[in-house]
């Protein structure tokens, strides 16, 4: 990495207030983003990555909160500045791309109406300058015919073009960190990886850090340099993403992988299927967790040991870690 | 037509009417002359984007949405003639999983009645047997016969695709339709789900109509498969020669986008992307559907459509220049 940390988030926990009981969603997760890094955030639904991105944007909805831990954003703490400040941080240095473009695009105002609205708000461009500069965004994620969509609906774009006016949007004060929350997951695959080639391509040109929350393996392994796996509330792995897929620590990465269906193409489709390795059981109703690791009951290296005492952040590697006691030992499946 | 064919569809077109322009009948061409047979015990899959058709494909199956032109046929039965009572008495033979198991279960029905439903509406099977039955389903699918007495929001995703399925399958079918059925799973349940399917497969002898976005799947579960793009079939071969050796080029666009958790070594930095989107199904282009897109197209593609013509047994790809074009996706080339 070597590059100063753009964001570092410490010992992270978010707790949600259900009326009865207080339970964390987030329990004690960190990480470290660079300047101009792709950090990505797997893990399956319910893992708590939406609610890290949330909290880092400081838009945590109602009944939930930071319980305790930092989030520096450039040197400053987010969970401790004023909600102005935050507001100005918002859409300026760090702004979010949402998995529903249909949803997070107001379908009563055009596309050129909603970027310029960041833009005189964030950047005080006045009407002529806004419109100008947004035709040129929407130039640079490839609207064909910038200077006429301008003026459309959201209804009147498909919705691959949709999702590239959210990023248009997100990229319009270039800020210095985008969080992308299943940016493509509504989208067909071959939309998704024209987007996936745009987000990399602005990365580039602007030196935007991505942190992108998924469920997609194959994802991360496209676009992230680094991740960070996420298993109910708990950062179970993290390390390089060339590490982590090829030489996983933590038997729910390797899990995961393996349960992952690959295509195989050429000489190698020849023959049967292999059957997929499945990971036993479910993950648990938040509050009923093991006293010790919480995926030890589907683990298949699991020991009482495991059950019963947390285990340690294990460092693998120079910058690669897993929350596990067996790091190390071959899963045997 | 091999005889042991269970599903035989010939021609299936469905047009849905999609209001006026210019004082003329404007139609959606969801499905648009497709036609296929799923031989007994084997799974065939209908792979595409959305907007496809091949969801269209499973309800014209099932007969759940009305069919404009076209033959379906189950063991010999004309499904798609049958009306009414007649086609209602055949329903216990063809049932349908779908995408979403928290929308396709009644919220207020415990599990047990949601399974024992299927029994009792199509009147399979003797009165009294039919509790043990439920028992019976809810065990091979993977679930406590205890569970029959909660309720849907009391089960995970996984369990409640689980609950779907012994559901469609308590009327004992020989075809089960299964559209998207894992979609909205998440990895670690999907394998559970897909491993369940083929499991059950092997052990009822069922048949599979397979539709699903996703090629790693449809390479994990189907025997054959056909890659539809705007209503149409662009090709159609044994699960190994699809992906040992497609030829169409939008084929080759599905599989260079999917996504692979390999590590970066392994990537292809120049991988073939196509620009744009599916245009309407509504007016679809004249000459061949996938020509707007195409990086290969000639102005041949735009005017004349490709037939749907056999390049090996069994293999069949709707492209003029299927034989020449060049492969941009390495490991296809080395297969050739």
């Amino acid at each position: 990495m070597g590059d100063e940390p753009l964001l570092e988030v410490r010992d992270l926990v978010v707790e949600v207030d259900t009326g009865k009981t207080v339970l964390p969603v987030i329990d004690g997760v960190s990480f470290i983003l660079a300047k101009g890094r792709t950090l990505g955030i797997v893990g399956e639904s319910g893992c708590g990555k939406s609610m890290t991105a949330l909290a880092v944007m400081q838009l945590l909805p109602p009944g939930f909160r930071i319980a305790s831990g930092e989030i520096r954003f450039c040197g400053e703490d987010l969970a401790r500045v004023g909600e102005r400040r935050l507001r100005a941080l918002r859409g300026n240095d760090m702004s979010m791309i949402f998995q529903e473009p249909m949803t997070s695009l107001n379908p009563v105002y055009t596309v050129g109406d909603q970027i310029g609205e960041t833009l005189r708000l964030h950047q005080r461009l006045g009407a002529a300058a806004a419109r100008q500069r947004t035709i040129e965004l929407l130039r640079s994620v490839h609207i064909p015919a910038a200077e006429r969509r301008v003026d459309d609906y959201p209804h009147q774009l498909s919705g691959g073009m949709r999702q590239r006016v959210m990023i248009a949007m997100a990229l319009a004060c270039r800020p210095k960190l985008i969080i992308a929350d299943e940016p493509t997951t509504a989208l067909d695959v071959t939309v998704q990886a024209q987007i996936f080639r745009l987000l990399e391509e602005l990365r580039e040109e602007t030196g935007t850090a991505i942190i992108l929350i998924t469920h997609d393996v194959g994802a991360v392994a496209e676009m992230a340099d680094e991740v960070a796996v996420f298993y109910a509330g708990k950062r179970a792995e993290f390390g390089p993403v060339d590490t982590v897929l090829s030489r996983a620590a933590h038997p729910y990465t390797r899990g995961l992988m393996a349960s992952t269906p690959r295509l195989r193409l050429g000489p190698a489709a020849a023959g049967a299927e292999p059957a997929l390795k499945e990971i036993a059981g479910v993950v648990p109703p938040l509050g009923e967790f093991e006293p010790g690791c919480r995926f030890s009951p589907r683990c298949p290296l699991a020991d009482l040991r495991c059950r019963d005492v947390p285990p340690p952040e294990e460092t693998v590697d120079r910058d690669h870690s897993a929350l596990c006691w067996k790091t190390g030992l071959e899963l045997v499946a | 037509m091999s005889a042991d064919s269970l599903l035989r569809v010939r021609d299936l077109a469905v047009h849905f009417p999609a209001g006026h322009r210019n004082g003329r009948r404007l139609f959606v061409h969801a499905v648009d002359g497709v036609s296929f047979d799923v031989k007994r015990g084997t799974t065939f899959g209908i792979v595409g984007e959305s907007g496809s058709g091949k969801s269209t494909t499973a309800q014209a199956v099932m007969r759940l949405v009305e069919i404009t032109a076209g033959e379906i046929e189950l063991g010999g039965v004309p499904l798609s003639k049958l009306k009414d009572e007649a086609l209602r008495s055949e329903r216990s033979r063809f049932q349908m999983i779908f995408q979403d198991p928290f929308s396709s279960l009644d919220p207020r029905r415990r599990a047990g009645a949601a399974v024992r439903q299927t029994l009792d509406l199509l009147g399979v099977g003797d009165l009294k047997r039919r509790d043990e039955t439920v028992a019976e389903m809810l065990t091979a699918v993977g679930l406590h016969p205890s569970a029959a007495r909660l309720y849907p929001h009391q089960f995970s995703g996984g369990q409640r695709q689980r609950l779907c399925i012994a559901r469609a399958l308590a009327s004992q079918p020989e075809l089960v339709v299964c559209d998207e059925p894992v979609s909205a799973l998440d990895v670690a349940i999907q394998a559970q789900i897909l491993n369940l399917l083929r499991r059950l497969q092997r052990e009822q002898f069922l048949t599979y109509l397979f539709i699903s976005h996703d090629l790693a799947v449809v390479q994990n579960i189907c025997d054959e498969v056909a890659v539809m793009y705007l209503g149409e079939f662009v090709e159609k071969a044994p699960t190994d020669a699809i992906f040992g050796g497609a030829r169409h080029p939008y084929t080759w666009s599905l599989m260079a986008a999917a996504l692979s958790p390999e590590p970066r070594e392994g990537r292809r930095p120049d991988r073939f992307i196509v620009a744009g989107e599916p245009p309407s199904p509504i007016d679809p282009p004249a000459g061949c559907r996938f020509s707007g897109r195409c990086p290969f197209a000639t102005e041949r593609c735009h005017r004349e459509k490709p037939a749907l013509r056999e390049l090996a047994p069994g293999h069949q790809v709707a492209c003029h220049y299927a034989e020449t074009l060049d492969c941009p996706i390495p490991a296809l080339r080395q297969a050739a």
